[in-house]
């Protein structure tokens, strides 16, 4: 299971001319051109965002429909909202936060619960996978542990889920984690370290897979 | 994998709807925050305006100046994000106002009690400063939800409430100027509730109209 906090890759680039040259943008630069009027920039926003979004997205939502639906009225907030954009801010996890209150709203006015992707989650377990190995031994052990992890994954509970995709999966610092859940960086960093215990507990207990830790009270 | 012609259909559609750019949601914002400050300052001056009623110069000058530099902060912080688009963290937007109420009912008692005058008075038990204070601190509070109401906040409650303290401090400021009373109880009914009455206003407010709707 990999560790620690990785920097929001924001220095991702497009270019017009396809080169890496000076016409060359990242999301946040281009926001902010877009934010002062420059309307030719929107669809290298989109380009650099939307895939982002999209991965964000599938990990919550079920119907290919939905996301693209969600995809195309986040980006309709950040078009309306554009002259609100702080310039040199950054744009993801503002794009993320837009979506998940979006989500929010629809499951409001549907009055259900939204199904669970169990594929996206098996992906994302197996994003903690380090395990890889030439000899065929290891492979085995390899994949029994990624078996056992993915179950073990699917009993923490959605709320420690969310914050490991968000802070491992899609780089945010928790302190942003805390912004786009609605919680504080103390209840992120918690629920960080409740799922690698019970990540841990799995990788130790072998066969036996522990319970999640009983919920307790988060600041 | 998004559909190819996603990207077609979002173009599309904001082509369709005109967005304000940062120059032009400026201008808005400093109109609107010009009408609502001026509509307080109009309603200020027609209840009097600055009343001395027996102070010393000294004494209005320094809880003025005291209370001006405490709320000014404050409304820094509680009117403005920052470099984040994520907004304060939660916990500056409720400790802010907060602290800033118990700065100002501290800085007003302490230094009117330098020159004896935080004596209770029977006929101010502090309701028309109640009024006057939620009615100048509403203009301003209306002034800023309607100049956010495309934002898309992502915390509508929180920002509408911290709109509404923010903008009960800055009434406060002028009630301060306008009320010669230092008692504590006063103090506390005319000064300071109408800061937390401002922010429940705008909590309500902002849930309305801020919050993040799907088109």
């Amino acid at each position: 299971v990999r560790r620690g906090h990785r920097q929001l890759d924001n220095s991702r680039k497009f270019s017009i001319d396809g080169g890496d040259g000076p016409a060359s943008l990242t999301a946040d630069q281009a926001m902010t051109a877009y934010a002062r009027g420059d309307n030719q920039v929107f669809p290298i926003l989109y380009d650099l965002v939307a895939p982002r979004l999209e991965g964000y997205l599938r990990r919550r939502v079920h119907d290919q429909a939905q996301i693209e639906d969600l995809v195309q009225a986040t980006f309709l907030k950040m078009h309306i909202a554009r002259g609100h954009f702080i310039p040199g801010a950054e744009v993801v996890p503002w794009a993320f936060a837009i979506a998940r209150g979006l989500m929010i709203d629809s499951s409001r006015k549907a009055r259900r619960e939204e199904p669970r992707d169990l594929d996206g989650e098996e992906d994302a377990c197996a994003g903690f996978l380090s395990s890889s190995s030439p000899t065929g031994e290891q492979v085995v052990q390899a994949k029994e542990t990624e078996a056992r992890l993915s179950k073990v994954y699917q009993t923490v509970s959605e709320d420690q889920r969310q914050v490991v995709e968000l802070v491992k999966n899609k780089g945010l610092s928790t302190s942003q984690a805390a912004s786009v859940l609605g919680i504080t960086a103390l209840a992120v960093r918690l629920r960080i370290h409740r799922f690698y215990r019970t990540m841990r507990g799995a990788l130790r207990d072998g066969d036996d897979f522990p319970k999640p830790p009983p919920a307790a009270k988060e600041p | 994998m998004l559909s190819s012609g996603l990207k077609d259909r979002v173009l599309h559609q904001i082509a369709q709807q005109p967005a304000p750019t940062r120059r032009e949601v400026h201008r808005s914002t400093a109109i609107l925050f010009g009408c609502g400050i001026s509509g307080a300052l109009v309603i200020f001056f027609l209840e009097g305006g600055v009343r001395v009623t027996g102070r010393p110069a000294l004494l209005m000058a320094l809880t003025s100046l005291g209370t001006a530099l405490i709320a000014g902060v404050a409304m820094w912080i509680l009117f403005t994000r920052g470099r984040s688009m994520l907004g304060r963290p939660r916990a500056l937007l409720v400790w802010a106002p907060v602290l800033s109420a118990i700065g100002f009912l501290g800085w007003k008692y302490g230094i009117s009690s330098l020159y004896g005058l935080t004596e209770k008075w029977p006929d101010r038990v502090g309701l028309r400063c109640l009024w006057l204070s939620v009615t100048l601190g509403a203009l301003p509070l209306l002034a800023a939800l309607l100049s956010w109401r495309r934002a898309a906040s992502l915390t509508p409650v929180s920002t509408g409430a911290a709109f509404g303290a923010g903008a009960g401090l800055g009434s406060a400021v002028l009630v301060d100027l306008w009320c010669p009373v230092a008692y504590v109880p006063h103090l506390m009914l005319g000064h300071v509730l109408p800061i937390a009455l401002l922010a429940a206003l705008g909590g309500v407010l902002g849930t309305s109209l801020l919050r993040l709707r799907r088109p």
